[in-house]
Parts: C-alpha cells; sequence; structure tokens
C-alpha cells in the first residue's frame, strides 16, 4: 500500500506546502503591482521590508512581538476548527479576555510576580472562554449556528468594552480611553531576560513562549487525551458520537471556551509586555479577524500557525518601519496584501483539491 | 454446442470489450477482462466490493481511461474518450452516487447540459413534454417542478434514469442501484427495468445482491479481483453457484444454526414506548426478554419504530415509558457508556453515520464508545499503546483488510468497515449485542463471515437482539422472532416453524396475533406454540 502513502504525501504537500506558498507569492506580486502604481519599485521596497525584519535581531524580536497575537487568535480558530465549529468571534473574545486580564492586573496590585501574571493570564483565557461558551451555548440549546452568534457576540463585546472601559476604568483626564496601568506583578518579561543573546529594548516578550507551549498543550490534548477524542469525534461526526455516548452538547461548549480562551489571552502581548502597559481598544482592533486568515493561512497546525503567525509579524513590522523610507507607499498595504492572501489561498486550495481528484480519477 | 440450432447463430453482441486492463497505484482494478452485452438483455455485473466492477463500467462510460484493451461497438472498434463520446454511441450511466442539483428542479436536472433550444432561446416547456412522455413510458408519474431536495432517494434514482434516457441511451448502466433502496422502492425499480427491456433498450446492471440478480438478468457475468471469473445465462446456474464464483470457495448461503441452550434472562423490558417531537408514538408498548444463548429477531419492514427501540435501548434516544432490566440491574434510558459498562454491545444500523468515524484511524474507530474505558485511557489521558495493540489483534482475528492500523476508516471498502464495528462490539465480550442490520450493503464473503461470528456468540450463552429488514436472514439466525408494523409487535414466531410469507403478512399489519398473548410470548411466558 505504498502507493496510499505516496498519495497522501502528494495531498499534504499540495495543500499544506505548496498552496499556502503560491497564495503568499501571488499577494506579493499583486502588492508589487500596487506599489509599482504607486511609483515605487516593489523590489526595493520589498528587500527593505526584508531587512528591517531580518537584518538585525532587534528586527526580528519586533517582528516576533508584532506575530504573538495573531499565533493566539489563530490557535482560537484552528482549535474549534478540529471539532468541526467556526469561530468567527476570536475579535469579541480577545477584548473581553483583554479587559479581563487588565482588570486583574491594576486590581490586585499588591500580588508579586508571577503569581499577578499567572493570574492575569487566566483571567484572560477565563473571559475568552465565557465569551466563547456563549455561541456554543446558543449552538447546542438552541441551534443557532456559531458563525452568527460569534459575529453578533463581536459587536457586543466592542461595545460593551468601550463602555465599561470609559465609564468605569477610566480617568476622565486621561483623553484616551484606558484602563488604569496593571501592576509591575503583572509585568510579563521581555525575551532578553530569557533568552541572553536576544536583544534588549525590544517587546518582544514571553507571551511568544506561551504561545508555543500552549500550542504544544493542545496537540497533546487533541491527540492524547480523552477529552480531545472526544472533541475530535465530535467535531467530525457528531451522529457517531452520540453513538458513543459522547456528551456532545457539553463538547461543543467546552470547545468553544477552549477556543475563545485562546482569543483572550491574544491582548497579554501589549498589556503585559513592554509598553504602555493598560488596556487601549483602539490598538487592538482586527488581530482576532486577521487570526481567520492567519489560521486558515497555518493549514490549523501548529507549526503552520506559528510560520503564518510570523508572516503576518513580518507585513506589520515591516509596514511600520519601511514608510521612512517610503513615504508615498501607505502603510494599508499590507493590510491588502493580507486580504489577498486569504482569498488566493481558498481559491488554491480549491483548485488543488480538484487536481487532485482528477489525479485519482485518472489512476 | 452441437445441438444447439434454436437459432441460426448468436447474435453478435451489441458491445465488446476485449482484454480490458486497467491499473490504479497498487491495484490491478481491471486485468483482461473480456466482457460483452447483447442488444435488449438485462445483463448482471456482479463481483465483491473491490472486484472492479464499477471501474469496468466508467471505462466504457468513458471516464476512466483504459491502459490496454479495445471496446467494439456493433463489432467495430471505437475510442470513448469521455462520457460524451458514449452518449454518441447511445450509453448511458446512472451512478452510484446520485449526481443531481438538489436545489434545481426535476426539469432543470434533467435537460441540464442536453437542454432544447430554438435559435439559441431556451425551450423548457419543450423538455418538461419529453420528460412526461418518457416517464410515463416506462410507467411512472413524476412532477417535472418538484426540486430534487424535495424527493425521496428512490425518486431521484428515477430521475436519474430519466436523464439517461433523455439522452436517448439504449444502453443503460445502473451502478448498485438498489443498494439505497428501501425493499418497495426495489420492486419499482424491477418493473421500471422491465418496461425499458421491452422497450427494447440493453440494460447492464451492477450488484452484488444475488437475488436481484436472479430475478432480473437475463445473463450476467462474474468479477472477482479484477477479473472476469465468467458469464453464464440466468437459466443455467444458481445462486450458489454465483456466490461460489464471486468468492472464489465454497460459501454456506445458509447459516449453520445448533440447537439453542438458553441460560437465564439476560434482559427484560416492560412497556417500552418511544414518542416522537410531535407527541406521536412511534415505538408503542412493546415488552419482550431475551435469555442468553438466545437470538430474539425483530423483523419489520424500515420505518416502523425499530430504529427508535434501539436507539432508545442503547443510549442514544430516551423512552418516555417503560422499563429496562438486565440481570436486576434498573438500565432504563441509560447512557451509552452505562450500557456498555453493563456489557450490552451495539452494531447500530447506519454503519458510516452512528458506527464509525470514517476520519479516525482504524485503531481510533476500534475504542469508540470504549475509550472511557479502564483498558483504553485512565483519568486524563488515552493508553495509545494498550489501542494499537488491541486493535491490531482485532484486525488479525477478524481478517480486516486494511493496509495499517494507522488507516484511515474512510479508505475501507464497506464489508471491512461492517466487520471493524463488529470486531469492536465482539472484542469488548458483551453478554448481549443489539445487532442492527448486520449485513447491510456488505458482499457474500463479509455476510458468512458476520453471520458466523453472531451465531459463535449465540453459542456461548450471549444473547442477541437482531433487527433486520433481509427476512432470510431474520429466519436463519433468530430463535424467536417478533414482527414489527407502527411500533407494535404484531406477532411472535419461532424461528422454525415460520416463514417468509407469514411473516411478512404480519409485517404489512394485515394480520395480528392477540396483543395480550404477544406480551406473553415476547416476555417468554408462555410458550410459542399456544
Ligand atoms: N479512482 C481510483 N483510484 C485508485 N484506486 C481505485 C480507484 N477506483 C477504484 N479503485 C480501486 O480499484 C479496485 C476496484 O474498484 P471498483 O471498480 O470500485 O470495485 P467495485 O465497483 O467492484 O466495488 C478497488 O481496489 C478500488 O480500491
Ligand atoms: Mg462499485
Amino acid at each position: 500500500m505504498k502507493s496510499e502513502r505516496r498519495s497522501e504525501l502528494l495531498f499534504n504537500v499540495l495543500m499544506n506546502g505548496v498552496a499556502p506558498i503560491v497564495a503568499i507569492l501571488i499577494a506579493f506580486a499583486i502588492g508589487g503591482i500596487v506599489i509599482i502604481s504607486l511609483g515605487t519599485n516593489p523590489l526595493a521596497f520589498f528587500s527593505r521590508m526584508f531587512s528591517l525584519n531580518f537584518g538585525t535581531l532587534r528586527g526580528v524580536s519586533q517582528m516576533i512581538y508584532r506575530a504573538t497575537p495573531y499565533f493566539f487568535t489563530a490557535m482560537a480558530l484552528s482549535f474549534a476548527f478540529k471539532a468541526g465549529l467556526f469561530n468567527i468571534g476570536a475579535e469579541g473574545q480577545m477584548f473581553i479576555g483583554g479587559l479581563a486580564l487588565a482588570w486583574v492586573g491594576f486590581t490586585f496590585t499588591w500580588l508579586p510576580f508571577p503569581i499577578l501574571f499567572v493570574l492575569c493570564l487566566i483571567a484572560g483565557f477565563l473571559g475568552g472562554a465565557l465569551w466563547g461558551a456563549i455561541p456554543g451555548y446558543l449552538k447546542v440549546k438552541r441551534g443557532a449556528h456559531e458563525v452568527i452568534t460569534t459575529i453578533m457576540l463581536n459587536f457586543i463585546a466592542i461595545a460593551l468594552v468601550q463602555y465599561l472601559v470609559q465609564n468605569h476604568f477610566m480617568n476622565p483626564e486621561w483623553g484616551i480611553p484606558h484602563t488604569p496601568s496593571v501592576a509591575e506583578g503583572a509585568y510579563a518579561p521581555s525575551l532578553d531576560k530569557i533568552i541572553p543573546w536576544f536583544p534588549s529594548g525590544t517587546r518582544a516578550n514571553i507571551m511568544f513562549l506561551v504561545a508555543i507551549i500552549l500550542a504544544g498543550l493542545t496537540l497533546v490534548l487533541l491527540n492524547r487525551t480523552k477529552l480531545g477524542y472526544e472533541i475530535r469525534a465530535t467535531g467530525l461526526n457528531p451522529n457517531s458520537a452520540e453513538y458513543a455516548g459522547i456528551n456532545i452538547s457539553s463538547r461543543t461548549v467546552m470547545t468553544m471556551a477552549i477556543s475563545g480562551g485562546f482569543a483572550g489571552m491574544a491582548t497579554a502581548n501589549f498589556i503585559l509586555g513592554p509598553g504602555s502597559h493598560y488596556f487601549l481598544k483602539s490598538e487592538y482592533g482586527g488581530i482576532g479577524f486577521s487570526g481567520i486568515a492567519v489560521g486558515l493561512l497555518g493549514r490549523n497546525n501548529p507549526l503552520g500557525i506559528i510560520l503564518a503567525a510570523i508572516l503576518f509579524g513580518f507585513l506589520e513590522n515591516g509596514a511600520l518601519g519601511v514608510q521612512l523610507y517610503f513615504p508615498n507607499v501607505p502603510r494599508q498595504i499590507v493590510e491588502i496584501m493580507q486580504a489577498i492572501i486569504l482569498i488566493v489561498l481558498v481559491i488554491v486550495l480549491e483548485l488543488a483539491r480538484k487536481f487532485l481528484k482528477r489525479l485519482q480519477k485518472r489512476g | 454446442m452441437a445441438e444447439n440450432t434454436r437459432s441460426e447463430k448468436a447474435p453478435d453482441p451489441l458491445i465488446r470489450m476485449e482484454g480490458i486492463t486497467k491499473r490504479f497505484p497498487g491495484v490491478l482494478a481491471s486485468d483482461s477482462v473480456d466482457f460483452s452485452v447483447q442488444e435488449g438483455e438485462i445483463h448482471a455485473l456482479v463481483g465483491e466490493n473491490g472486484a472492479g466492477k464499477t471501474t469496468l463500467m466508467k471505462i466504457l462510460y468513458g471516464i476512466y481511461s483504459k491502459d490496454t484493451g479495445q471496446i467494439y461497438f456493433e463489432d467495430e472498434p471505437v475510442d470513448i474518450e469521455d462520457p460524451k463520446a458514449a452518449n454518441e454511441f447511445g450509453i448511458g450511466m446512472v451512478h452510484q452516487h446520485f449526481m443531481l442539483v438538489p436545489p434545481l428542479s426535476v426539469v432543470d436536472n434533467i435537460t441540464l447540459g442536453s437542454e432544447i433550444a430554438h435559435r439559441g432561446i431556451l425551450d423548457r416547456e419543450e423538455g418538461k413534454k419529453r420528460i412526461q412522455e418518457l416517464a410515463s413510458d416506462i410507467g411512472f408519474d413524476i412532477d417535472p417542478e418538484a426540486r430534487i431536495e424535495e424527493l425521496s432517494v428512490g425518486v431521484r434514482q428515477r430521475i436519474e434514469i430519466l436523464k439517461v434516457l433523455f439522452r436517448e441511451a439504449e444502453v443503460l448502466i445502473l451502478d448498485e442501484p438498489t443498494a439505497v433502496l428501501t425493499p418497495q422502492e426495489v420492486e419499482s425499480l424491477y418493473e421500471i427495468l422491465n418496461n425499458l427491456q421491452e422497450q427494447g433498450k440493453t440494460i447492464i446492471f451492477i450488484t452484488h445482491k444475488l437475488n436481484e440478480v436472479m430475478d432480473l438478468a437475463d445473463r450476467v457475468t462474474v468479477m472477482r479481483d479484477g477479473k472476469e471469473v465468467g458469464t453464464k445465462e440466468i437459466e443455467n446456474t444458481s445462486k450458489k453457484e454465483l456466490a461460489n464464483m464471486m468468492v472464489g470457495r465454497e460459501v454456506l448461503l445458509r447459516v449453520e444454526k445448533k440447537e439453542a441452550e438458553l441460560g437465564e434472562e439476560l434482559i427484560r423490558t416492560e412497556n417500552l414506548t418511544v414518542t416522537n417531537d410531535e407527541g406521536k408514538e412511534i415505538v408503542n408498548d412493546i415488552s419482550f426478554s431475551i435469555q442468553e444463548g438466545e437470538v430474539f429477531g425483530i423483523a419489520g419492514v424500515q420505518g416502523n419504530g425499530q430504529t427508535e427501540l434501539i436507539e432508545a435501548l442503547t443510549g442514544i434516544d430516551e423512552f418516555s415509558s417503560g422499563t429496562v432490566e438486565v440481570q436486576e440491574s434498573d438500565l432504563t434510558n441509560a447512557d451509552g457508556r452505562e450500557i456498555r459498562e453493563e456489557g450490552i454491545g451495539h452494531i447500530p444500523e447506519d454503519r458510516l453515520d452512528r458506527g464509525m468515524i470514517t476520519d479516525f484511524t482504524v485503531t481510533e474507530n476500534f475504542v469508540l464508545g470504549y475509550h472511557t474505558f479502564e483498558r483504553y485511557s485512565n483519568r486524563l489521558f488515552l493508553k495509545l499503546r494498550e489501542m494499537d495493540a488491541h486493535a491490531e489483534e482485532a484486525v488479525e482475528e477478524f481478517d480486516i483488510k486494511t493496509p495499517s492500523i494507522k488507516t484511515l476508516a474512510e479508505s475501507l471498502s464497506g464489508g471491512n468497515q461492517q466487520k471493524l464495528i463488529v470486531a469492536r462490539e465482539l472484542s469488548q465480550q458483551p453478554k448481549l449485542l443489539v445487532a442492527a442490520q448486520p449485513t447491510r450493503g456488505i458482499d457474500v464473503g463479509a455476510i458468512e463471515f458476520v453471520h458466523e461470528r453472531l451465531m459463535e456468540e449465540r453459542a456461548r450463552g450471549k444473547g442477541l437482539l437482531l433487527v433486520s429488514s433481509e427476512l432470510d436472514e431474520i429466519i436463519s439466525l433468530s430463535d424467536r422472532i417478533a414482527v414489527i408494523y407502527e411500533g407494535e409487535f404484531t406477532g411472535i414466531f419461532d424461528a422454525d416453524e415460520t416463514s417468509k410469507e407469514e411473516l411478512g403478512v404480519y409485517m404489512t399489519g394485515s394480520k395480528r396475533q392477540d396483543e395480550e398473548k404477544v406480551r406473553r410470548k415476547a416476555l417468554n411466558q408462555v410458550s410459542l406454540r399456544e
């Protein structure tokens, strides 16, 4: 049965390797055309972007800082995906989780590091989990489709967070609505404290490692535990899961909660990491939505997600830096490219699937 | 033969396929196969799953390209490159999986790709008229404006046939047309095919059910492992011979059933009722008991409450009233896990949508439902090594054909998927096994295997609740048989003293035994003879 393994390999290479890379290349090509039309040399533009990110360890570090939150929101998408659920609500879950973790950080100020830090992460997770569990519950009890409810809950979360910050947590004199700063016990150590050769003075912090550890734990959870087995069974075939005595309602709610929990920790990178240390809503908009693209580009697999998140970090960090050199190219070029990646990816995947089918047919 | 002077000479075949070979990566799906069809005949093509029937026909229909070999149409060598070319020779095919567009109407589905147009303007009415004519020619009514998604499987199949006729096919290939049909629908398909034959059409009919071959075909070709084993006239062959040809060895079509050795009462259910969402009783006041070493069969036309009864019994659904006792312990509306822990196994009727998860590996499917057992997991973690070891043993013992235990169940053949489910349930050594349609849609060899294993369980003193719509199966495996009709038992019989005909009468509700007597017989309180 070698041929079977060969065709499985082909499937993996095409769907998980070739398709994302083609999508990325096409996005760069289209981005390049837009840049040409703005009267700039795209090669110069992209090579500047590349050297800004990879030219120095500081660049790498900044890129990692930008990539980290995407890693969390993409994991939220992918985890739900494993259970057959489409969680479009990472944005809202991220806001609720973010406010929850900030609140713990500026409320229990007397607690030392790492207790307060860990409590903040837990609060972020729980806040996101709560916001994720609601659509799970609505699906189970009322049959409401999670795509619809998660989208609606995004709007509610955004409004709720705005309201709470402006009316309860904010000092009116600050001008910009944000919460008080978290206490020092909640600070996430920057990466150079942990990795000696890392450059100091950048904002990359331990949350990147937390994300990697969580991704590893997720793999263990899904593939080696009873709960993971049940979650996958529920996602792949709820009827058979029901036959197997699995409580599919509870598994659905739990999956959405864990998924939301991941999204809920996304902003810890900004709030607990080096920087302003408070919850500033306007800074995080879109990270939840982009997580959908990152998760799909990473093909719902942890290694793929790291790479995809780093690509998004690369684009974002590059866009910030490259403006100095090419002021006539707006930094929104990056958002265009991110969107193109997603659209092209969906198309290429579909083409690859068709191609594989044809191949099978012709033997 | 010399004495054959019935006609001057045998008519030349309409289609002749010679030395057809087709290799897929790793399998020789068609190994220099010769196959020919006479004009106007119904020709059955039989063989176990994976024998290469579909492949051969897809080559004839131009879907697959052949590696070597030649096709002759009316003795002319022809090249059939694609289905369009096949259509030009008047060949049409109804696939195993329907290819209709559910939201579109019957007319639009049938005319799709062959629309009638005048000067570029679609003439839908004309198409509609032709379809109605075609339909009434072969004896059925059809609403051309109905949307496909509103129609039953049986009707959808007719649409597929019409689609082929609309393209003026003279040769119809039907790939396992009865696999998806209820017994009644099968009957009306027979009628349609007979009508088509009367109109002079030629029909190639793929199946692995020998009864259908004997009922319908003029000639039959048997395939095994990609080879053609032989072609027979129906008058000159028997089910037994065909079964042996298909499997390549002697097959027992009848199960060997030893004298029953009954033990203690295993399960006792009383006044079981299941109501649906509208409050209607789907299962209505059913009581029965099963003893050790006994097979209690429930016969009935699909949709008379069997599924609901079994699902409530095994923890998937719930009874609205009634009690279930298994050796003193109350298992009324127990959940799936408690049921399994009590030693009740369940082979569900829907293999793919209940019995297994096709995207799980063989191992993962092997523990489905038992994954919470101490054998396969502790509080948090699965015991992957034990799971693999047990799955490996079961694959060996139950002769499940799979490349490895890491293979996804979706790539197993239907028969092997079923064996995997049977292996899982029997490996847990249940004291009571609930088996619903345990041999539906699997081939002769696998059927024989499953039957033998079930009888072994009976001989070991296990109890069996068997639900099947195959009356042959029910009669040959069961000790007592209850007939279910509209959620009620209409009669209880001794399997040795009843017949398909008798059960059939009770299955349609045209006759009933006395209600109280049925109850007492089902509960083993009086002997069946009374
Ligand atoms: N498209 C394909 N690619 C690879 N193998 C195939 C393909 N189609 C059929 N096969 C293999 O060819 C063999 C014959 O299959 P098939 O013709 O479908 O059998 P049948 O219709 O008699 O059940 C099987 O081993 C099957 O797995
Ligand atoms: Mg087939």
